[in-house]
């Protein structure tokens, strides 16, 4: 992972990330109206994340590459997800 | 000129909205401008005559419209991007008529910079991040330029349903920026492999429909036909896209004796070999001969030796069974999955007796193997020739079961038919 961590910084992708916390510790928060608090993560949610990578790249395939190494790091699937232009 | 028109838009479409994709760069602009383009041929061709270069005219005019469309409907930023990438391309000054006759001498420059358009467009069409059926809708309708509806009736699935396929995957791709190119060495076979899976599926689906009333689709296996060509013009040096070319011309080659007069599936065993087409198996031998001799096997160059030796065979009875177990052989080593396994177990029935195929036919395994119907169909065979006439008839009722296909359901059925359950052999008394 460290590893990982470097290559993204040294190749200039490297925007942020982080592990989480497991999600046992997490809180829901619903706002519908008033907003409501609950314990624990979204019982429909059956994969957790684990952790997150922000990167710069400039295109899909670069991603995906990044990607396929994350995936390798940490051994565990990983999902890649655009983010909304400002 | 209707049928001018139609054979130009076949031959012509693909190439015109690849090269205006990297023009434009983007997938809905390019394809916009190019129906604009072939509507505008359909109201001036009948008029003054069909261009000497019809192609270089449909992706020059296509070009105009999209630049005069962009300075009307733009905003200032939109504007100012795309001119960035029109300037590249555009060889005279900006105040042009945008519906002006192409100039020959500009033609000829545009057109010629652009071989690698389509295959650009392929790989990102067949983009492992989309799903198959994305793939194979996205590829018919931006490189063989089917209509929605056209790629639903040969898929069987609703207009509705292709036409949110394209969409979600044209949004897929533009959201997540993936680039219109040539992958790198390295990615290279993967993703070529992609494409190629993708070309054969879309053949193999017009070759042997899986649903309909019709055996064969001429415009799917035309389509499958015509992107494999490009394929292999443009990476001549990549030896499974031309062993998938040469199994395409073979299979086709079989095409005219593979169904009766009746629109009835007519078996291998029992074509008339000279319905076969010479020139397509004489270009499909050739190919095979070609990539097999560059030493880089993989399984459609399998696929098209095991075609070529049918194609060389006098009759049935006459085929190098032999051979043809060695190669499946090969194949089951470098693809160990259940259809293999099959069509393996039939060879081996021809080479060894019926016996031994069936032995071989139970062998292979996989959960996947019960609902193939071709295993079913098979299997009956076989237990109809060793003599296990109520396993056999049972055997038809599952592949018949599992069947879409209506021509393929008859044929099933009229097999069954003949086998004659032993009650009835046996005049029933016991």
């Amino acid at each position: 992972m460290e590893a990982l961590n470097e290559e993204l910084e040294r190749a200039g992708a490297w925007v942020f990330g982080a592990g989480l916390e497991p999600a046992s510790s997490a809180t829901v928060i619903r706002a519908s109206g008033s907003v409501s608090m609950t314990d624990g993560p979204y019982a429909e949610t059956k994969e957790q994340m684990g952790g997150f990578w922000i990167i710069d790249v400039p295109d899909l395939d670069t991603a995906l590459d990044w990607a396929g190494k994350a995936g390798a790091a940490c051994e565990q699937p990983v999902e890649l997800r655009p983010m909304q232009r400002a | 000129m209707r049928e001018v028109l139609d054979a130009v838009y076949r031959r012509e479409v693909g190439r015109c909205t690849a090269t205006l994709v990297r023009v434009l760069g983007d997938l809905d602009l390019a394809e916009d401008a190019v129906a604009e383009a072939f509507a505008i041929a359909a109201e001036r061709w009948p008029v003054v005559g069909v261009p000497p270069n019809p192609g270089g005219w449909i992706t020059t005019t296509a070009r105009n419209r999209a630049i005069d469309r962009l300075r009307r409907e733009s905003t200032r930023e939109a504007r100012h991007l795309a001119a960035s990438r029109l300037l590249a391309d555009r060889s005279a000054g900006d105040e042009e008529d945008p519906d002006r006759a192409p100039d020959p001498d500009e033609l000829e420059a545009f057109v010629q910079v652009v071989p690698d358009d389509q295959l650009r467009l392929m790989f990102l069409c067949c983009h492992p991040a989309l799903s198959g059926d994305a793939q194979v809708a996205l590829t018919l309708r931006l490189l063989g330029g089917l209509e929605v509806p056209e790629i639903a009736r040969a898929f069987l699935v609703a207009d509705a349903t292709v036409a949110q396929r394209i969409v979600r995957a044209k949004r897929k791709l533009r959201h997540n920026h993936a680039s219109c190119r040539i992958p790198s060495p390295a990615e290279l076979p993967d993703r070529l492999h992609a494409v190629l899976s993708v070309i054969g599926l879309i053949f193999t689906e017009g070759h042997s429909a899986t649903s309909g009333d019709q055996l064969i689709r001429d415009d799917l296996t035309a389509e499958g036909i015509r992107l494999g060509r490009v394929v292999v013009e443009l990476m001549p040096d990549e030896a499974e896209a031309a062993g998938l070319l040469a199994l395409m011309l073979l299979t086709e080659a079989r095409r005219p004796a593979r169904v009766g007069p009746d629109g009835a599936m007519v078996r291998l065993a029992d074509q008339d070999r000279s319905r076969w087409d010479v020139e397509l198996i004489s270009e499909g031998h050739d190919l095979v001969r070609r990539c097999l001799r560059r030493g880089q096997p993989g399984p459609f160059q399998v696929q098209a030796a095991i075609a070529a030796v049918h194609a060389d065979s006098p009759s049935y009875e006459a085929t190098d069974w032999s051979q043809i177990v060695a190669l499946y052989d090969h194949l089951a080593a470098l693809r160990p999955d259940a259809v293999v396994g099959v069509n393996r177990a039939v060879a081996v029935a021809q080479l060894r007796g019926p016996a031994a195929g069936l032995a071989e036919l139970e062998a292979v395994g996989g959960e996947l193997v019960g609902r193939f119907p071709p295993y079913h169909a098979a299997r009956a065979d076989l237990l109809a020739r060793v003599g296990r006439e109520d396993e056999a008839v049972e055997a038809y009722g599952r592949a018949i079961e599992l069947t879409d296909n209506e021509a393929e359901r008859e044929f099933l059925a009229e097999r069954r038919s003949l086998v004659l359950p032993p009650a009835i052999r046996g005049g029933g008394g016991t």
